[in-house]
């Protein structure tokens, strides 16, 4: 139980963290200083773990354990998880959702109802349909996996290994639809 | 084995997760799924309670069984955003469409393979699908649950000081 009350406690600490820098500071790769903040509360989580007594002074003998170094694995792999699929996903969803994006353009509309072609044109906060789709080629090009040569996109070593793992999870899944 | 209950129900929770991962992967492979969202939830449904039976026959207690619950659900939150972006990134089938040609392609060719006005339809039959928009005849309207998502999120971007994203 120790391991798992120190994993939710530095993973609301790491929360607070992105909150508080996000508030400060003009952050221009935000995913990334996520991860920072999430890298320097995994030590502080296992000197907690390391340093504080095996019943945090409160706990019922039941639920102290007797094995301390599963119980700190087991609640690591817990503050890894809510960082990754947790806190990550919110931003990635909050910044990047494209369905997301829809659903509040739709529900911030005046009369909260919208035609297909007012969200297309509204999109983005009124940057457009099209746009949505220059920054995600934009995307490809900044990380490296695309890159623009005489007029024509495209795709670098790094993006064919991408595309060759993708394009194979996707055969494999039978997904074949474009969504 | 160990018969430390945490490592019991540890030891339950990862074997369950790997097979309703095991299930997912072969199952999809085999059969076209049309409902993948619903599908891949109930197959972590199914892990949880086969967890929760097992450990109830090894006579583990309900705290430690529920670590192990904790754990499929860990691997929950993590494999069904990669999942997400197997299945529905623009990005990846952008890089995709672009890996399987020779000399690359100009951008008009790629705007026109990636005609947004399809990829919106899709999208808002999504949305439709899923319950956060109802088709009116004045057009799209949030439903009650989308206006909670909606708002939810808009407070979150306000919060982190994000763009309009999308």
């Amino acid at each position: 139980m120790k391991g798992l009350l120190l994993a939710l406690a530095c993973s609301a600490s790491t929360a607070v963290g992105v909150t508080v820098l996000f508030a400060v500071r003009d952050v221009a790769r935000r995913a990334a200083a996520m991860a920072a903040v999430f890298l320097l509360s995994v030590p502080v989580y296992l000197a907690a773990h390391r340093f504080t007594p095996a019943d945090l002074g409160f706990l019922p003998p039941a639920l102290v354990e007797p094995c301390a170094w599963l119980d700190a694995a087991f609640g690591l792999v817990v503050h890894a998880a809510l960082f990754a699929g947790g806190w990550l996903q919110l931003y990635n969803l909050a910044d990047r959702g494209f369905s997301l994006r829809i659903l509040i353009d739709v529900a911030e509309a005046p009369a909260a109802r919208l035609t297909g072609e007012q969200i297309a044109a509204g999109y983005g906060g009124g940057r457009g349909a099209a746009w949505m789709r220059e920054k995600r080629i934009e995307g490809l090009v900044e990380t490296g996996l695309a890159r623009w040569d005489g007029g024509r996109l495209h795709v670098t070593p790094k993006g064919r290994g991408v595309a060759r793992l993708f394009g194979r999870l996707r055969a494999l899944l039978r997904i074949d639809t474009r969504q | 084995m160990s018969r430390d209950p945490l490592a019991l129900a540890l030891v339950s929770g990862l074997a369950w997760l790997g097979g309703a991962l095991l299930v997912h992967v072969v199952g999809f492979a085999l059969v076209r799924v049309e409902r993948r969202a619903r599908t891949l939830v109930a197959l972590f449904g199914a892990a949880g309670v086969g967890h929760l039976a097992t450990v109830a026959l090894a006579g583990v207690d309900a705290w430690r069984s529920g670590y192990g619950l904790a754990l499929i659900g860990c691997g929950f939150i993590c494999y069904m955003p990669f999942f997400y972006t197997v299945a529905a990134s623009q990005s990846v089938q952008m890089l995709i469409a672009l890996a399987a040609v020779r000399d690359g392609l100009p951008a008009d060719e790629l705007r026109r393979m990636y005609a947004v006005e399809e990829v919106f339809a899709g999208r808002l039959d999504t949305l439709v699908g899923a319950g956060y928009l109802t088709r009116t005849a004045g057009g799209y309207a949030p439903t009650s649950k989308g206006r909670l998502v909606a708002h939810t999120f808009r407070a979150v971007k306000a919060l982190w000081r994000l763009g309009p994203g999308g």
